[in-house]
């Protein structure tokens, strides 16, 4: 809908009865729980529902009154009954089982803040990280669920190895998952989630061979072992405040399970390494781009406080002229060192690391995310200030477009422009509903418009003299014809 | 439209999980949704297709709102979940614990074999299906009113068919699929943790949480007393979008905003609410609770709008008086002159 435009609301309001407004406005409001239906039942289930023709985003104004309508509401209801009332379950031999153990790791360091030194990272990071204890994207004290198969096409991003426990650990071997981790596989009927009643060595007997465990475990009753939980169980055991352990906010799960049913890949956001060809290469290349901006700006000292902007003389180039007419100081963005980068406070901090499902992916060595993204709630939160949008910003990684860096051409600066120099995403929650904003740090400083207007004029002239040359010909043709 | 009345229902549990407030069970979300106006979000996934974000499951997220306005009209409790998840799961003995996992054992046999049952059937009927396409087209010509009688009546004559096909084709070799006897049952992840209840839900056992409201409880306990749907507001920038019936059905028609009686309401935030309202069609709606004069009723400068506004008040009055303050409301739209 424009809104710049003053006829076009006019219009709408006449229009009253026109549906197709509200369902580009309203679409995704409510889902007609009646498709959903007609979608899962095969051929054969019928359901009365399913039966007939549904279309999307068919709604009424208001209630008349008449029976029909009252029928198609509640059709609409009985089917979300239906789909709603289904049980999850698991075929019993690939069945998928959790154990809540919330205290296995609680002794764990929590993951640390800081960023690798660069140089420790390049050659024996991972080794002298792991002797440390401080693996990094482990998050072991939160790691409160240990499943016992690791076969499902789910664990490809999910859970992990508690790699640096001693060896004859229980549980060492197992995947362990974090909350969200855990409560989205039970969500989406993949896990089954089970309260120990025995301890951890019991549950899973000492570790003689990842073979032998499994035939121990099948010999014990199940209800000596645990109790089988429920959903709502794992909300009450997943769910908690911010920051408490073994737990995360609903909002943050929520934003989580809504990326994964997507089919993005979510990690919990570590403090990313330094891009590796940065520090060298591009570097030098943005310090001599940084030379070539700043030589307007060393202008400045020369500015008397009176008399003409543009000094009198002979300009062969517009571009003179307009290096003498930036007195504004504009912002320039540059990479910072890792010691500068500032710590952001909850919530406009970055949560987590989102990848598009790239066929290869390494849970334990992931790539550099594609969205680095925080999550805020939207009644406890509001606009964040600019010193907060700003150490969100900072706080990711520098990443400019790198293939066209430099190049010219309105296409290209309006993408690079549009991309930003950093940027991150905001995931704002109400309730349930989740919007998606991304912020980007700009700089419209970077790209001077008048170096193009210098080089090209006499082309771009060209081509419209042409087109209206070629315009004048075809009339002239017409008229003669 | 009411099929159990509230007396003769026990309490609606909200579970209060981290100041948020969550419905776990169906029943109680379509009782509420039928009877006391309250539709809100489905926040979780759906296990039947859990790779879309269009269809949404169980649970479902109250606003704080809808769990005060419930409990003051008393439908609901709002009980802290994770302290009695703790408390119930570690009393948890080991005799309940027995006959529970066996009941999920039996329940998880009975779906299997419901399963197995139904794939049966689905093969049976396909199988007839084609066996019955093959025939069509041999017998189409010559007993064409037979088949036109056996479309009239479609739905629950399938199931028949089958049978009557296979008895009177017995060359067919029998279905090879046969119920097996003994399964091993599925697992079940059940949805509510009603297992974890005593058996004798004695009143004021569970101590009920608190539920902490916002300011603009007063707006949405108005609207909602006079039988409006109300839905978290941040697709359109406002506290509530309003709908005058289910909004499985209805369109909204109002984007409610909520003010303090004395809070000073800037013409930007009047003109730009009121057009973006107006160009999603919706009025824009402005309302708090009445300070000054208890007395004023309250009157809507809305005249577009009357008319199903009292509809909706006739219709559906809900038990209970109001719950709130008297509040004020007003309704903008852009005039576009």
């Amino acid at each position: 809908m424009p809104f710049d435009d003053e006829d076009i609301p006019l219009a709408s309001l006449n229009a009253a009865s026109d549906d197709s407004l509200f369902e580009a406005e309203d679409g995704d409001q409510a889902q007609d729980f009646r498709m959903f239906t007609s979608l899962l039942n095969g051929p054969g289930k019928k359901s009365q529902a399913s039966s007939k023709a549904i279309r999307r985003g068919e709604k009424d104004f208001e209630s008349h009154g008449t029976r029909a309508q009252e029928g198609v509401l509640e059709s609409s209801r009985s089917a979300m009954h239906e789909v709603l009332s289904y049980t999850r379950q698991h075929q019993p031999r690939n069945a998928l089982c959790g154990w809540y153990f919330p205290d296995r790791w609680a002794d764990m360091p929590p993951e640390s803040e800081s960023i690798p030194d660069a140089a420790t990272d390049k050659q024996s990071g991972s080794r002298t990280a792991k002797s440390r204890n401080t693996v990094q994207g482990l998050f072991a004290r939160d790691r409160v669920v240990a499943i016992e198969a690791d076969k499902s096409t789910m664990l490809t991003s999910t859970g992990r190895v508690v790699t640096t426990a001693d060896k004859f650990n229980p549980g060492r071997s197992k995947t362990w998952l974090l909350p969200e981790e855990a409560l989205f596989l039970i969500e989406r009927g993949t896990l089954d989630l089970w309260w120990p009643v025995r301890g951890i060595e019991e549950v899973f007997p000492a570790e003689k061979g990842p073979e032998e465990s499994q035939e121990d475990i099948r010999k014990l009753e199940d209800y000596d072992l645990g109790i089988p939980l429920s959903l709502q169980a794992a909300y009450a055991l997943f769910i908690g405040k911010d920051g408490e352990k073994g737990k995360i906010s609903l909002e943050k799960y929520q934003v989580y399970a809504n990326l994964r049913r997507t089919g993005y890949r979510v990690l919990r956001a570590t403090p990313l390494p330094p891009r590796p060809p940065l520090p060298q290469t591009s570097q030098s290349l943005w310090q001599w781009l940084f030379s070539l901006i700043q030589k307007p700006f060393s202008l400045h000292s020369s500015y008397s406080g009176y008399g003409p902007l543009v000094k009198p003389g002979l300009y062969r180039s517009y571009i003179l002229i307009f290096e003498q007419l930036a007195l504004v100081q504009r912002h320039k963005p540059a990479p910072l060192p890792p010691s500068e980068l500032p710590q952001p406070q909850d919530p406009f901090k970055i949560f987590f690391h989102v990848w598009k499902s790239n066929s290869s992916f390494v849970k334990t060595r992931p790539p550099p995310p594609d969205f680095q993204m925080a999550v805020v709630d939207a009644r406890e939160s509001s606009v964040p200030t600019l010193e907060q949008l700003d150490s969100l910003l900072l706080s990711t990684p520098w990443s400019p477009l790198e293939k066209d860096e430099g190049r010219q051409g309105a296409g290209v600066v309006y993408k690079r422009l549009k991309h930003g120099w950093r940027n991150a995403v905001v995931a704002v929650v109400d309730r349930g509903l989740i919007s998606y904003m991304r912020f980007g740090e700009m700089a419209f400083g970077e790209e001077l418009l008048y170096e193009n207007v210098g080089v090209r004029p006499r082309a771009k002239r060209g081509g419209r003299a042409g087109k209206g040359r070629g315009g004048a010909k075809g009339r002239g043709r017409g008229r003669g014809g | 439209m009411a099929s159990l009345s509230s007396d003769e229902r026990p309490l609606v549990r909200v579970s209060k999980v981290a100041g948020r407030y969550l419905l776990f069970d169906i029943e109680d979300v379509m009782y509420l949704r039928r009877n006391y106006n309250i539709c809100s979000v489905f926040v979780g996934t759906i296990p039947q297709n859990p790779q879309q974000n269009l269809f949404m499951g169980l649970p479902l997220e109250l606003m704080p709102e809808e769990a005060q306005v419930l409990v003051e009209k008393k439908v609901a409790c709002v009980i802290d979940d994770a302290t009695f998840h703790l408390n119930r799961l570690a009393a948890f003995d080991e005799l309940s614990r027995r006959a529970y996992v066996q009941s999920l054992n039996n329940q998880g046999k009975q779906m299997q074999m419901a399963v197995i049952e139904s794939q049966n059937r689905n093969k049976l009927n396909q199988q007839g299906k084609s066996k019955k396409k093959k025939k069509m087209s041999k017998t189409d010509l010559e007993e064409p009113k037979d088949m036109s009688s056996n479309n009239d009546v479609n739905g629950p004559i399938e199931a028949d068919e089958s049978n009557i096909l296979f008895d009177s084709t017995p060359t067919t070799p029998k279905p090879t699929v046969k119920l097996p006897v003994e399964v091993e049952g599925y697992l079940l992840t059940p949805t509510t943790s009603s297992f974890l209840l005593p058996s004798s839900p004695r009143p004021g056992l569970d101590s009920s949480a608190t539920v902490d409201i916002p300011a603009s409880y007063p707006l949405f306990a108005h609207l909602h007393d006079k039988g409006y749907y109300m839905m978290p507001g941040l697709r359109f920038g406002c506290d509530y979008n309003v709908y005058p019936g289910d909004p499985l059905r209805f369109h909204s028609h109002f984007a409610g905003v909520h003010f303090g009686w004395d809070e000073e309401i800037t013409m930007m935030d009047l003109v730009g609410g009121g057009r973006l309202g107006t160009s999603v069609k919706k009025g824009y709606l402005i309302g708090g609770a009445v300070v000054e004069d208890p007395d004023i009723k309250d009157t809507d400068t809305d005249t577009g709008h009357s008319n199903s506004r009292d509809q909706v008040n006739n219709q559906s009055r809900l038990k209970g008086g109001p719950v709130a303050p008297p509040v004020r409301t007003f309704c903008l739209e852009w005039a576009g002159m």
